[in-house]
């Protein structure tokens, strides 16, 4: 193989492992809109600081691991989750309201830990 | 035996009847009551039932695998209330995540209250 043809092969196969990169990469999420929407929907129930909800039945979101809150989300909006409350919360919600969210709230200093 | 001597239920005055009826709801429902209170739940107890929990849960960033992959949450310092009602989710069916549901199943009441109880903060 000539040097010339080897050289456009390997700009191809850097140029397929760039762009397969971005496209599994996770989407950006914006966390300052998550805390707009949270603000809103979110507080009310779950605390100002997502760490000191109204009901000891309700859990705490602050630092919690940020693709579980996004699972939990999706599920409840699904139905894969059953709760009357958030059933109709997340309702309304878009797949970037969700990221949004799961974004803010992970980012949050909290009272969670892994307990071995 | 005669029927005369030994009256039968049919000679029971019907007010008497009613009394003894009223008394055994009243009793019933107290009873249901008492087996409906919530158990109270010791950490200790908890520490003992927690080997279920800490494969995933005692492990930091673990990761869940199926049917979805994300981190198991973090519950130490969860909400017990909330503990507790995320497992009688599960046992329910009202959470359909497979592991957790299996495990839910294996726990009582009491066990629930335990875990809760060494997991949460009140």
């Amino acid at each position: 193989m000539k040097p010339s043809k080897m050289h456009t092969i390997l700009r191809h196969a850097a140029a397929a492992a760039v762009l397969s990169s971005v496209a599994f990469a996770a989407p950006a999420a914006d966390v300052a809109a998550g805390k707009a929407k949270a603000d809103t929907v979110c507080a009310a129930c779950h605390g100002k600081d997502g760490n000191t909800p109204i009901d000891p039945s309700y859990p705490k979101l602050a630092g919690q691991y940020r693709d579980y809150l996004e699972r939990s989300l999706l599920d409840y909006k699904s139905g894969a989750r059953k709760n009357a409350i958030m059933a109709g919360q997340v309702q309304p919600l878009s797949r970037a309201d969700i990221e949004n969210l799961a974004a803010y709230y992970a980012s949050l200093p909290g009272s969670m830990r892994v307990k071995r | 035996m005669t029927r005369t001597r030994s009256p039968g239920p049919q000679s029971v005055p019907l007010s008497a009847s009613l009394s003894v009826l009223v008394l055994a709801s009243a009793f019933a429902s107290g009873t249901a009551f008492a087996q409906g209170a919530a158990p109270v739940g010791n950490a200790e107890a908890g520490q003992a039932k927690a080997s279920s929990c800490i494969g995933c849960h005692g492990i930091p960033g673990y990761k869940a695998s199926f049917p979805n992959v994300y981190s198991v949450p973090m519950i130490a310092g969860q909400s017990a209330k909330y503990i507790e009602s995320s497992l009688v989710a599960y046992r329910k069916g009202d959470r359909s995540h497979p592991t957790m549901r299996a495990i839910a199943g294996s726990l009582s009441d009491q066990d629930i209250a335990d875990l809760a109880a060494l997991y949460g903060s009140k």
